[in-house]
Order: C-alpha cells, then structure tokens, then sequence
C-alpha cells in the first residue's frame, strides 16, 4: 500500500480533492497510522495561531500535550513551562524534598519509547553529566523516567540564552569574548569527562542575572529527533556525505552550528565542538555567520585555505581572536586546535592586556593585585557546586555571631564566662567542621565520585539544612543569652543534632514527605524552625518561653495537617515538658507525638518518642512495666530508623535508668555501660553525652558495690568535664560533688571533704552562694566533716544548708534531707532532745511530701532508733529500726544496701538488751549486704564487732566471734580518721579481754557509729 | 524564444490552446515571483520544462490547466531545485524558518528533504505539484518529516495505545486504574474487535479524536462538516462500538450480569471521559 504523496494529502486538506480521491484518502488513512496522524497533525495545524499552542504539531499526543501546572513528574511538581524546542519540553519545577525551584526537561518520548536502547543510552549520558560539576555547566541533578519519557531535573538559571543576550544590545567584543571564555571553559570541562556535546549553539548557553554562564543540554541531542546520529540510523536518507551537502549550496546557509564532519558517519570529537562554539563566536562577533549562504566553492575554497570570509564594515575585532577564529573553524578537525583548552588559551592572549597587568604590578600596586586575585578566587571557588560548604556554615556561625555571642557571655561577669564561651565556640566550630565535611562529602559522592544517586544527595542536602537550622536558632539565642543561659550554653551546643543522622543512609531513604503544596511546604519549615528555638530556649533555662513557642508550633502544626511536622511539635514539646520536670505533662504530649510520628510514618519521631517515654514512664512516673514496654516499642522504632548512635545511646541510657531504679544494677550498668560505647564511638570522648553514660556507669557501679570501676569511670567523667565545661563551671562542680560522694560510700571521708571543698568554691563562685547547689553541696560536706570528727561544723554546715533550702521554694525534701545531717550532728553533740526534734521535723516533711511509706520516712526512724539506743530506751529503739526495716524493704526489696542501717540497728539493740541470739540474724545479714556491695566500711566493721559480741555471748563460735572482732579492729584502723581509731581502740580493749590469754572485761556500750 | 513558445513545444502542441494567454500567465508567473522573491532567478528554459512537466493532464485548453497551477511558487520551487542559493535562502525565509511549529532540529531535517539530492531520488522539492498551496505542501512534508522520524516499529495503533488514550488518569480514579487493569485484556480484545469492525470514516474520526487529540472543530474543517455534526457521529461511533463491545463480551467471553455491567461501565466511562467538551 503506497501512501498518498504530500500533492494529494495538502490538496484533501484544502478540500480540492474530488469526492473519490478524497474517500481514497480517507480509507487509506483508516488503515495507515502514519497517514491518519499526518492528516491530525495538518487538521490542528489549520486551527493553530502561529503564536498559540507550543505543543508539538504531531506524534502520539499523549507525551506531547504539555503538563499542567501542579502535575507531577517523579517527586518533582510542575510549576509553569519554560519553553519547548526540539529536543523536549522545559518547565519549571519545584522539588518539594529540598525546598528549591529546578528547570525539569522532558524529553519527547516518540524516539525513546520504540527504543529501550536509546533510553538506556540517553539515560547513562545524563548521569554521567550529573557527575559533572563545572560552575560553567548546568548541573544536572536527577535522570529519572517518566512514563515512556526520560525527565531531567536540572539547575534552574534564571536569566536568557545567549542568543538572547546577544540580541538584547551590542556588546564590545571584550564582553563577548570574555563570556565565551567561560562557556568555553564549561566545555572543556565537559570534554575533559569525555563528554560531547554536539549541539552547541547559543540557544544552549544560558546567561543569569548574576552573570553566571552555563553551557545546557549536553549530549542529550544525539537522542532526539534532530538531524544527528540518532537519526542517522533510523533514516538513512538524510545521511549525506559532505560533498552532497555542499552541493546543495545553501544548506549551511540555514542556522547549523555543525561541524562539517557531523554530517558524516564517523563519530564526532570535542573538536565539532570547539568548530559549532567558534561558528558561535563568529556570529556572536560579527553579526553574521561565517558561512551564510555561501556556495560549496566559496566553503570549499575558503576552509581549505584556512580564511575566513571577509567582513568589511563590520566590528572591529582584534588580530588575535580573529586568528583563534580562523583555526577552530578549519575544515578538518585536525587542523583545529587540539582541544579547548589550547584554543582558550590563545583568547586569553591578548596583548594589550596582558601589558596592562604588568603595568599594574610594575606600579607597585602588588597589594591590590593580589587581593582582585584573591576576591576572583573565592568567588570561582563559591560556585562551583561541592564548594563553600565552609562558607555557607559561615553564614550562621561567623564572625560576626561570634563576637555578638562572646561580648554577651562576658557581659553577664561570671566566673565561668569565658570557659563557657571557649567551649561553646569550640563545639560550634567542631560542628561546623562536621556540617562542612558532610555537606562537601555529600555532594562529591554525587558529582565528583558518582557513588551516590541525586535523590539521596537531595535527601542529604535536606538534612543537612535542618541542621543548619537549628545552628541558627542556637546562635540566634545565644546572642542575647542571660547568666543562667551562659551556664547552661554548653549543654545547649551538645543538644544539637548530630550530623552523624545526616549520614543515615538507610533512614534518608525512607524521606519524611514534605507537604504538598508550596505554601503548605514553607509553612512547615517555618515550625521547624519554631521548633528549633523552643528547643534551645529550654535547655538555655527558659523553659516557660521554651514551652509557649513549643505550644504555639503543635497548635500550627496540627492546623497544617501535617502529621509528621505535628509529631516533631508535639515530641519538642514533650521534651521540654520533661525538662521543666512535669513527668505527667510530659508523658500526655510524648504518647501523642508516638501516636501521631507513627500515624505520619515519621520514623525518627517515633523511636525519639518512645525513647523519652522509657524515661518519663519509668523513671520519674516510676512505672516499671509501662516503661519496659516502652522500651520495647523504642527498639522496634530504632530498629526500623536504622543505625542512629545518638538515638540508641540515648535509649541504652534511659533504659538502664528503669533497670537501676528497679535495683537491677548489673543490667543497668549493662545498659549504660553499652550506651557509653555506643556514644563514645559516634560522639568521641569529649562530648556531653559520653560524659553522662560515663556518669551512669559509674553510678550503677557503685549502687554494684563495683567502688573502683565507680572511681575510675567519675574520674573519666571529671577529667572530661573540666575539658568540656573549664575547671569553673557548676556542672564540673557537680561531678566533683559525685566523687564526694563516692568516697563518702568508701568511707574515705579526708577525700571526700576535699573535693567537697572544691565543688562548693566552683558552684559559690558560678551560682553565688545562696543557690541551692551550694546548699546540696554543704549537706554532703556535713556528711563528711561528721565521718571526720569535726562535729561542730558538720552542724555548722548542715544549718547553712537547712537555711538556703528553707529559702527555696519547693525545696522540702531537702530541707528533711538537711533536718536529718543536723539531727546526725546534733546526736553526736550529745544533744538528743534537739537531735530527735530534727527527726521529728525531717519525718513530718517527707510523710507530707511523700506520703508514710516512703524510705526518707525509714531514714527518720533510724535517727528515732539512734537517739532512744543512746537514752537506754532498747524497746522503743528496737520499734522504731524494724519499722525503718519494714519500709526499706518494701520500697527497695530485701537486698537493698541501705538496709543495712535498720539491721545493724536492730542487731545493737539485741546486743544491749542482752538477747545475743535475737541479735545475730539481723547482723549477719547486715553484714552479708554489706560485704556484697562492698561500701561503708565502718558500717561493716560495726556490724562485725556487733556480731562477734553477739556470738561470744550466745556462746556459739568463740573463734568466729574472735576472728570477727579482729576484721573489725583492723575495718576501723584503715579508715585513718580519729573517729576510726577511737573505734578500733574499743574492739582491741574487747579482743583484748575475750582473745584467750586476755582477761574478759566489760567494753564500751556505745558502738562506733 | 518566448516561454510559451517553449512550453508549448514541449508539450508537442496536440493541446488546444491560446498562445497569447499562455504567454500571459507564465510572464504573469515570473513576475509575480520576482515582487514576491526579489533576486531570485531561474533558467527560464528550465522553468518551461518544470511546467509541462506538471500541467495537469486532460482535454481542456493548456492556458485553462495552466491557471490551476500556482505558477509563481512552481517558479520558485524551480529556481530551487536548480540548486540557487537566493532562491533557496527565499524559500527558506519565507516557508520554513518562520514556521514556529517546528523545532530547529525538524527545520532541519525538512531542508535536507527538500533540497539534497539522496542517491537517485531527487531532492523532495522536484516533487512539489503547484496544486495546492506551497506553504501548505511545505508543511504536510514537514509534518510527514516529523511523524517519519518517530514512526513507531509497528505500524498500527495498539489496544495498549488505545486504551492509554482513551483512560482517564489512573492517579486520578484508584478504583477505575485497578478495574482497568483487571478488565485490561478482556475489554482490550473486545474493543478492538469493535473498532477493527468500523468504517472507514467512523473509525478515522475515533482514532484521530481519541489517540490523536484532534478536536471536534478542527475535525469538521478537515472533513468540511459542521463541528456539532463530528460531535454527533462521534457519539453515534461510541454508540455502536459499546453495543459491539457488549455483545462481544457476553459471545466471546460468556460475561453476564453485574460483572459485564461493571466492564460496559468502564468501557463506556473510556469513551466518554474525553467528552467534546474537553476537545473543542
């Protein structure tokens, strides 16, 4: 079947065809595709204003209509269409996931949808082109396909082609060159990746606003229906040696950029290029193309001799770029330059002004040449595209933020100002170095490396950026930061996300969706960054402002509909909540940000979420069993994140807090002690969260009775912190005031007063002396000056304290803590009336406070035992230990070492009402606990003299009670305080008098306590 | 020698005619080529040769058939073909490089047509008839460059490229994208069956209005009827296809009840989605 000739199908068109001829047609069509589209495309044709539709005139016309605004392509939203030429359509796209505008290409998809060949071919070309990152050079930033069509998502230049620049006044031909120079140098760039683009012509040139000039549409022509290679195979006919073409004489007179030789076979190299860039540059100079309308002889004649056609009357334009001209427009590819870079080498050479340079630097004006050099430099540097991650870093933590932060953390006088702000300053430029690395990684991988895809480079890009976001909150409060703010800066610069989470491959892959919509989109980055402040505002101690912003971004939140962004609002709020101590708050708005992050698919959100909860529930709400669950539904949620070291470290830690207030040391120092390394690897040594775990270990150490890995962890933990925080700062303060305590718990009272002495100057210092700090730190060193003898200021200290509390609202329970250390004092002054009045007063306060069953309530009647065991009052006393027994048993369980206290108790009161036998089970378990846990020394030599008596007297083991009492003598003389040598006097004079040849005497009722 | 001297020579002179005006209208002709196309010259030898080898055949006196031809364009077309590269840059001027619904790369290739020789076949523009209007034969070439160059491998619109065409976006209706995909093959069949069962014109007018995208205004200019009268027949086309399709799918593929209504209901919602409304 022969399809009509053009003649008759132009002639049914216009209806001169008679009634036969036309129905001839028509069956023919029915049954032709080709035919029938070609009368299609000539019927819309005939309706078509010349200035109508840009739609393609034919082909399938489902990939040819164009796209609406709002349509969507990949992940990328169509916006407006930007043009259409031959290759495809260009719109402007918005790519919700990074937040910016892209130039989307879609390529027509006739060519490509009979071709899976061309598709894979077009498609490898256009990830290799993304690879390259040349500030001359539109960066492609993503290849994906779209139905049968390939897309392109490319950088969007606003500005004009450069036909259009060219057109839009004249330029000198200085401008002219020095803009092809850079076109050219995106060429080279090109070429030097083994990337042709063959197609060069000044409507792929684009020139922004900001004089960027970018070279567009790399070797994407090969594929589409123009007259190159692609077509050469599927349409021999328009395959035509070169001396065909020039026969047609004025063939080269139409708008060809071609080298000669693309109209051949053969395949082309860079040098068609550098001949279509030179035909360019010609016109671009000279207002006409070289060849225009030009017979094969003149062609012939004139690129065979190497001479350009004369141009009389026309601009003036130097020898030398004419010369360059001349080459890169001769007739063999052989005989142009060797590649682009030589050829712009030879349109830098411009005489005249390589003499001005030197004339500038021959005036002595070295400085300023250098620093034009320097500016030139910096601003090549800035666009290339994995550059000035630095800089852009800068733009948040710079100089200037620097000295504003500086000048306020000085204002504020304190001690510890300019630690503080060393510190903070060198987290924030550690971070940024972080920030800089990742970001300039990211995109190397992408560009330079080509290891990773264009998505997740967006993915990590975005990241990145809420990074910087919360950089930015931080220095934004940093910058009128008050004295509290000041202490607490550093902890805030450690509450920065790590950038480590940027680096979560697996998790970037699972992207929280942005909003739809562009408004909507904007909307939620701007809770982000609400977000963001309220953050730092908490933890810089304003926590009711922190609270209210918090507040104010779930309310927007929830209005935008967003569940993912309501999520993190509620989870930021939660947070606050829990660190304004408001457990039940805190634990409503964490359950809602799990229910509403799972309900958004918001991974992070989720395992954050349910990580708090482990502590809300568990540890202040002291709910065990919910918090175990708690923490099963935070493994689960991590697991699904993937490898997150600040979220798993947090989780470890949280969980071992459950474990360890459930009196499951060992796990708990399990859990802490894998949290330790968890951070520890992520984070380094020098970090607020390892110091915390280190913290932890060393508490569940102790509550272990593990006292030297104790030690050694708060010895890490001190060092660290005075790296961290600077020797004056209240949190190194604070880790002192743990070691304190620790020693206290081995009984090593000439430390512990020491290093008491130095937290309290640090903290007075800081806080000033009326802090309640201070007023902990006194209670501890009351502690210690009592182990020590010094009586007398054990009391001193214990009112001071007692004082500050009473003038702290909401602090009670440290004033019962501090009535307990005077009624300690107050008995060991001898002065059990006031010693019992304190009891009295602590056990009122804590039953208030706490309700009766709570163990301060038990610490109170110890101190009722004490005193009545002192006034001979052996049945009151025995009461008042087996109910402080009764209490700790029931708040911690039997194996709590703090029972130690109401058994050594009870056991003495046995012992001195003369009931041996009653005495001994109480201290034998006393002194099971004790050895166990290995702490209290004294305490355990007490219990063992106690009990060597008890079993000399029941008669039962003389040798046991013997050895027991030597144990004793020798527990009392290793505390090396007087008090313990008093004591270990005592057990001798008993060993004295039971041990064999000793006669039996009667000792000291009182035991050493 | 006067051109009408000349192609009356070469057409042998067994044609009744009227020298005089003969003469009138090819010196018409040139005329109005050179106002039309300043500079633009041709062998007028070879122009005379170029008319008689186009003059419409028949019994009517040559000066009658000669003013069917628009002699002018031919002129150009000759001068063209002659290898002038004034004339070719006119040509090119006037008929090819304003015409904005081409690319440059089709430009392009519709000027390698037009005027490069390939082997023996001569260049496209020998074959211009002088008929119908030049710009109007320059485009239906440009138009048949175009739809060359993407010709699929097969011939034929496929079921999948109608059906393609005639859905609705399946993002749009999730139930009607599932149902389509079930009822793809089944309905595929029967409604290519129904449309291979067309006349010619129906099926025309189907095809270009539904794969094409031609609308209902321009299909009446191609086929010199009122657009409502393309509207009609594209309803009555609809109609005779979906009672094809019914009876098809209750004979061939024993469908009955609430499933061949769920089908029809589909079919019918593929043909009636891009109503003429959408196409006008």
């Amino acid at each position: 079947m022969v399809c009509p000739e053009e003649n008759t199908i132009t002639e049914f068109v216009a209806g001169m065809l008679s009634r036969e001829e036309s129905a001839r047609v028509e069956a023919h069509a029915a049954s032709c595709g080709a035919c029938r589209r070609l009368l299609s495309a000539l019927a819309r044709n005939s309706s078509q204003s010349a200035s109508g539709s840009v739609t393609s005139p034919v082909g399938d016309g489902e990939s040819h209509q164009l796209l609406r605004r709002g349509a969507l392509v990949g992940r990328y939203v169509v916006l407006e269409t930007l043009g259409v030429g031959g290759t495809g359509v260009v719109y402007a796209a918005y790519d919700p996931e990074l937040n910016r505008k892209v130039a989307l290409k879609l390529l027509r998809s006739a060519a490509l949808a009979r071709s899976p060949e061309l598709r894979g071919r077009l498609l490898r070309e256009a990830q290799a082109l993304a690879r390259l990152s040349h500030p001359n050079v539109v960066a492609v930033y993503d290849v994906g396909t779209f139905g049968p069509s390939v897309f392109i998502a490319m950088e969007l230049i606003e500005g004009v082609t450069l036909g259009a620049w060219l057109a839009q006044r004249e330029h000198s031909w200085r401008a002219i060159v020095e803009l092809f120079k850079k076109v050219g140098q995106g060429l080279a760039a090109a070429h030097a990746e083994g990337l042709i683009h063959r197609d060069f012509k000044p409507a792929n040139v684009l020139v922004g606003r900001d004089g960027r000039v970018c070279v567009a549409d790399f070797g994407l022509v090969r594929s589409s229906a123009s007259g190159t290679e692609a077509d050469v195979s599927s349409s021999a006919d328009v395959v035509e040696p070169f001396d065909e073409i020039t026969q047609a004489g004025a063939f080269l007179g139409t708008p060809a950029y071609m080298a000669p030789e693309q109209f051949e076979r053969s395949e082309v190299d860079a040098r068609a290029d550098q001949f279509s860039f030179c035909v360019a540059l010609f016109a671009a100079l000279y207002q006409r193309r070289p060849y225009t309308i030009n017979t094969r002889e003149v062609l012939r004649a004139e690129a065979q001799r190497g001479k350009l056609p004369p141009v009389e009357g026309g601009p003036a334009v130097p020898a030398f770029v004419r010369r360059v001209l001349e080459r890169g427009l001769r007739l063999a590819p052989e005989a142009r330059f060797p590649a682009m870079d030589a050829l712009l080498a030879a349109l830098s050479q411009d005489p005249r002004q390589t003499w001005a340079r030197r004339a500038v630097v021959g005036l002595g004006a070295g400085v300023l040449g250098l620093s034009i050099f320097a500016a030139a430099h910096f601003g090549g540097a800035s666009a290339a595209l994995c550059q000035g991650s630095a800089a852009k870093f800068a733009q948040v933590w710079g100089d200037d933020a620097r000295a504003t932060i500086r000048h306020r953390f000085l204002a504020t006088g304190l001690a510890h100002a300019e630690d503080m702000w060393d510190t903070v300053a060198r987290t924030l430029d550690a971070y940024g170095r972080e920030w800089s690395a990742m970001h300039t990684d990211a995109c190397e991988a992408t560009r330079v490396r080509g290891e990773q895809s264009d998505e997740l480079l967006s993915l990590r890009m975005l990241c990145l950026d809420r990074r910087l976001t919360e950089v930015r909150a931080l220095t934004g409060l940093l910058g009128d930061v008050d004295a509290d703010g000041v202490t607490k800066a550093v902890d805030a610069a450690f509450r920065l996300t790590s950038i480590a989470a940027c680096a979560n491959l697996e998790a970037l892959r699972r992207p929280v969706r942005a909003p739809e919509g562009r408004d909507q989109a904007a909307e939620a980055r701007d809770i982000e960054t609400v977000l963001a402040r309220a953050k730092f505002l908490a933890s810089l101690g304003r926590h009711e402002e922190g609270l209210a912003e918090a507040r104010r971004a779930v309310l927007r939140a929830r209005a935008l509909g967003h569940p993912p962004t309501e999520a993190e609002a509620l989870e930021t709020l939660g947070a606050i909540q829990l660190e304004a101590v408001d457990p039940k708050a805190a634990e409503s708005s964490l359950r809602e940000a799990y229910a509403v992050a799972q309900a958004g698919r918001h991974d992070r959100t989720v395992a954050r979420a349910a990580i708090a909860l482990v502590f809300v529930v568990g540890s202040q709400l002291f709910q065990a069993e919910a918090g175990r669950e708690w923490a099963f539904h935070a493994r689960a949620a991590l697991e699904r994140w993937g490898a997150d070291p600040e979220l798993e470290g947090a989780l470890r830690a949280n969980f071992g807090s459950l474990l360890y207030n459930s009196g499951d040391f060992a796990a708990a120092r399990a859990e802490y002690a894998a949290s330790l390394a968890v951070r520890e690897q992520a984070f380094g040594a020098e970090h607020r969260h390892t110091v915390q775990s280190l913290e932890l270990v060393a508490m569940a150490a102790s509550a272990q009775g593990d006292a030297e890995a104790a030690r050694e962890h708060l010895r890490r933990a001190t060092e660290l912190s005075r790296r961290l925080f600077g020797a004056k700062h209240p949190a190194y303060g604070g880790l002192l005031v743990r070691t304190g305590n620790q020693s206290m718990l081995e009984d090593r009272a000439v430390e512990a007063e020491a290093v008491f002495a130095e937290a309290l100057a640090i903290v007075e210092a800081a806080r000033g002396k009326d802090h309640p700090q201070v007023a902990v730190i006194l209670l501890a060193m009351s502690g210690a000056l009592r182990k020590l003898g010094r009586v007398r200021e054990s009391f001193d200290v214990a009112r001071r304290a007692l004082r500050s509390f009473e003038a702290t609202e909401g602090a009670r329970p440290l004033v019962a803590d501090a009535q307990l250390a005077i009624g300690n004092a107050e008995r060991e002054l001898g002065d059990l009336d006031a010693a019992l009045a304190a009891y009295r007063t602590a056990r009122a306060i804590y039953e208030e406070v706490f309700g009766p069953e709570h163990e301060g309530v038990g610490t109170s009647l110890e101190g009722f035992g004490d005193v009545s065991l002192r006034r001979g009052e052996v049945e009151a006393a025995l009461e008042h230990y087996a109910r402080a027994l009764a209490l700790r048993e029931k708040a911690q369980g039997p194996d709590f070492i703090d029972n130690a206290f109401a058994l050594a108790g009870l056991g003495e009161a046995h012992v001195v009402r003369g009931d041996a036998a009653a005495a001994i089970p109480p201290l034998e378990r006393a002194q099971a606990l004790l050895e166990k846990h290995q702490v209290l020394p004294s305490l355990l030599a007490r219990v063992r003299f106690l009990l060597a008596r008890a079993l000399w007297d029941a008669g039962q083991s003389q040798d046991e009670a013997l050895r027991l009492a030597a144990r004793a003598e020798a527990g009392f003389r290793s505390l090396a305080t007087p008090v313990g040598d008093a004591d270990a006097a005592r057990v001798g004079d008993w060993l004295a008098n039971h041990d064999g040849p000793r006669a039996p005497a009667g000792i000291d009722e009182r035991a050493p306590g | 020698m006067r051109l009408s001297t000349r192609l009356l020579s070469l057409l042998g002179g067994e044609r009744s005619h009227d020298v005089e005006a003969v003469e009138r209208l090819l010196a018409g002709a040139i005329d109005d080529a050179t106002r039309r196309w300043p500079g633009v010259t041709a062998d007028p030898e070879a122009y005379a040769a170029w008319i008689a080898a186009r003059l419409p055949a028949g019994t009517e006196p040559v000066e009658a058939a000669l003013a069917q031809l628009r002699l002018a364009e031919l002129f150009l077309a000759c001068a063209c073909a002659g290898g002038s590269a004034p004339a070719i840059a006119a040509f090119d001027a006037e008929f090819i490089a304003r015409d904005r619904r081409t690319s440059d790369d089709e430009k392009q290739l519709v000027r390698q047509k037009l005027f490069l020789a390939h082997g023996d076949t001569p260049p496209r523009i020998v074959r211009y008839g002088g008929r119908g209007e030049l710009g109007r034969w320059v485009r239906t070439v440009a138009a048949r460059v175009v739809i060359d160059g993407a010709r699929p491998a097969r011939e034929e619109p496929t079921d999948d490229d109608l059906l393609d065409a005639l859905s609705v976006d399946p993002g749009h209706t999730p139930e009607l994208a599932q149902l389509k995909q079930d009822a793809r093959k089944i309905v595929q069949a029967a409604l290519n069956g129904a449309i291979a069962g067309l006349p010619a014109r129906d099926r025309m007018l189907l095809l270009q209005y539904h794969l094409d995208g031609v609308g209902v205004v321009e299909l009446g200019r191609l086929y010199d009827v009122a657009p409502s009268t393309i509207s009609r027949n594209l309803a009555r086309i609809r109609g005779v296809l979906l009672a094809q399709v019914r009876r098809s799918l209750m004979s061939h593929h024993k469908l009955w009840g609430d499933e061949l209504e769920r089908l029809l209901e589909f079919a019918q919602s593929q043909l009636s989605v891009n109503g003429a409304i959408d196409r006008t």
